[in-house]
């Protein structure tokens, strides 16, 4: 019994190996290019990257905001490793995420003396219902009318933000600040309580890691799971197979947009409590290449998260203390996902997976 | 204001002339996308070329002056783009569709890292860009004159362009394969098209066009870089080829269409106060789905293997 577990856990290890292998090249090449990039500004690379470190990991506050980055970007990948499963491009997240945070917040600031208990789960349902909608409707598009999601998706990120824009300079406009595109603060009652005394740590990443365990099951225990997968898979032998290849496009939208605009209540509630402008600094980018480092895994996008994460509040500190933009990170994490997009396909790697397949039968 | 008082003949004018202008980058960089696009080859880096492209040519013609440099850096940095795409996609055979967003987002984090990185902003203006030329004595025409015969010389290029590339498709043998290839890789591959070779030179030269139009909007269109120059007309281009269901003349026309929508808006913001400007920025992108979607059933004039990788199998 002991033994088999072993042999599985054994396998499960040399067959992941391998993406261990080629996410270790991955960062080794992008930390270079960075260290590059970082020397270019004048700034000595590997002080630069320890300041990172520190300032990502280095006492429980920073970890704490490490966590907190993690938990927006882990609930928007998470929907996108969903959608991806199925071979639905949908790009929309930063627009479903920035809608569904306007839905519920609209919520919030219409009905501010709410209880708790009435709030919190009215503001997580319209936002979900919000981004799922955002996006759901370019699944209908898709399932009816054949349309090309990645356009559509693309578009509607423009529309949400301008909408977003518009509904915090207008309608839901903070008063008090007249001329800043902001809203007031929600009420406490719309606050996520904070689980850590001392720092910012929110309730939400409980509801992130909650997200991986859902996405796990619903993917890889239930059936409607099983048709997505098979839909990404070979959507022609799964249309013979008699799944229903619309109404599912149809669903993985609205779950992916569900998931980016929980991200957005998440992110409002248990952080910054109110919208504004640059709400969200390209989350819905950095989610998909979450979900694309995290093989399209719940728990390789958890892995994804927390990394990404900490480099953005480690270089955010490091940008202070060096100067060094913090765009450096939308770099990185660009090229180490295109090596790892790259690694899957180089032949080395492939013979040497066959060698190994070869050797074990 | 109303409405009709805002569409003086002085405002017409101004915003026929302005359509040239706006539709200019987007014939560029449609033209460039539809030869990818025939060949078989979705290229979802076009905003990230342009992005790009504009930033190249701005720095160059920053600190040099020279602005026909500049623009050929631009072109020069989308075939580079275009290259490394092309490696990942037709070689390796990575996903056409996920290869050309993270391209496209590396790219924004790239130039947003070196314009701080060089500028310390994000808006930088520059001294020199490509002045109106006008045509000797067809630009004394009145009203004609000063709508099409007063522009930037790169309208005048991307006019003239556009019959060359569709006399290149439909008439030259390289036109010819291009096709093959986007249709049944399969079946030209046994005529003895390399399908490959043929794949990365539309590639490469669509993305070559796209650096263009990038540099275009930094150099003709404003004198000024802003990381948000672009705020997805690389996205419209590649809509733009749908919309003109794969031919040249009908991505043309689509062009003009699109660039107008954004001409008007733009013109309408500075006068129009009876809408919230953020409603007129939608604009152009809610047109962009309407087109998708008008053409959507018309699969058929689709390259069919559009999107598909081609693997070279035995037998």
């Amino acid at each position: 019994m002991v033994a088999l577990r072993m042999s599985q856990l054994a396998t499960l290890l040399r067959s992941n190996g391998l993406s261990l292998v080629t996410v270790a090249l991955a960062l080794a090449v992008s930390f270079g290019i960075g260290a590059v990039l970082i020397a270019a500004d004048g700034v000595n690379p590997l002080i630069a990257y320890a300041l990172i470190l520190e300032g990502a990991y280095g006492d429980s506050y920073r970890m704490a905001e490490s966590l907190i980055k993690m938990t927006t970007l882990l609930l928007i990948g998470l929907g996108i490793v969903v959608s991806f499963r199925c071979a639905i491009w949908n790009i929309g997240a930063e627009g479903q995420f920035l809608v569904g945070a306007l839905a519920g917040t609209w919520f919030a600031i219409t009905f501010p003396t709410l209880p708790f208990y009435i709030m919190v789960p009215g503001v997580l349902l319209l936002s979900i219902v919000g981004g799922g909608i955002w996006s759901g409707v370019l699944g209908i598009l898709k399932a009816k009318l054949e349309v090309s999601e990645v356009i559509t998706s693309l578009m509607m990120n423009y529309i949400g933000f301008w909408f977003f824009h518009w509904a915090i300079s207008g309608p839901m406009q903070d008063l008090t600040s007249p001329g800043w595109a902001i809203t007031p603060a929600v009420a406490e009652a719309a606050r996520l309580p904070i689980l850590i005394q001392g720092t910012r740590l929110h309730a939400g990443v409980i509801v992130a890691f909650l997200g991986v365990v859902a996405v796990y099951f619903l993917m890889w225990k239930t059936t409607v799971g099983f048709q997505i997968r098979a839909c990404g898979l070979n959507m022609k032998a799964s249309l013979y197979a008699g799944i229903n290849v619309p109404r599912t496009a149809v669903l993985v939208t609205f779950i992916s947009g569900a998931f980016a605009g929980l991200a957005g209540a998440i992110e409002m509630m248990g952080f910054q409590y109110r919208l504004m402008e640059g709400f969200s600094p390209g989350y819905g980018g950095m989610g998909i290449i979450v979900a694309l480092l995290g093989k399209l895994n719940p728990v390789g996008a958890g892995l994804a998260a927390f990394l990404f994460g900490g480099l953005l509040v480690g270089a955010d500190t490091m940008g202070r203390i060096t100067g060094i933009s913090i765009f450096l990170v939308a770099v990185l994490q660009g090229i180490i996902v295109i090596i790892v997009l790259a690694a899957e396909h180089w032949k080395f790697f492939k013979e040497r997976y066959a060698l190994w397949l070869l050797r074990r039968s | 204001m109303a409405l009709e008082e805002i569409l003086t003949p002085a405002f017409l004018i101004g915003l026929g002339a302005a359509t040239f202008r706006v539709t200019t980058p987007l014939i560029i960089g449609a033209l460039g996308q539809l030869y990818e696009q025939r060949s078989g080859v979705l290229d979802l880096t076009d905003e990230g070329i342009m992005v790009m492209g504009a930033f190249t040519a701005f720095v160059l013609a920053y600190f040099t002056g020279n602005l026909w440099g500049g623009m050929l850096l631009g072109a020069v940095t989308g075939a580079l783009i275009g290259w490394f795409f092309s490696y990942m996609t037709v070689e390796l055979g990575t996903d056409q569709a996920v290869t050309g967003v993270v391209i496209t987002l590396t790219s924004y984090g790239l130039v947003s890292y070196l314009t701080r990185a060089i500028y310390g902003g994000s808006y930088i203006q520059i001294k020199s860009q490509f002045e109106e030329v006008s045509i000797p004595y067809l630009s004394d025409i009145p009203v004609l004159g000063d709508v099409f015969f007063k522009q930037n010389i790169w309208v005048y290029i991307a006019l003239a362009s556009a019959p060359i590339l569709h006399v290149v498709m439909y008439r030259t043998a390289y036109g010819l394969k291009m096709r093959a290839v986007g249709d049944n890789p399969k079946a030209a591959d046994s005529l003895g098209i390399n399908v490959y070779r043929t794949r990365y030179i539309s590639v490469i030269f669509g993305t070559m066009l796209s650096g263009l139009a990038g540099a275009y909007m930094s150099l003709a269109y404003v004198p000024a870089f802003s990381e948000n120059i672009i705020s997805g007309r690389g996205w419209i281009i590649i809509a733009l080829v749908y919309f003109g269901t794969w031919k040249p003349a009908y991505v043309l026309a689509g062009s003009f269409l699109f660039g107008f929508i954004e001409a008007f808006q733009l013109r309408v913001q500075a006068v129009y106060q009876g809408l919230p400007y953020q409603l007129l920025l939608m604009l152009p992108y809610l047109m962009t789905i309407v087109a998708v979607v008008a053409v959507a059933k018309r699969k058929e004039l689709m390259p069919a293997a559009l999107c598909v990788h081609y693997k070279r199998e035995a037998g």
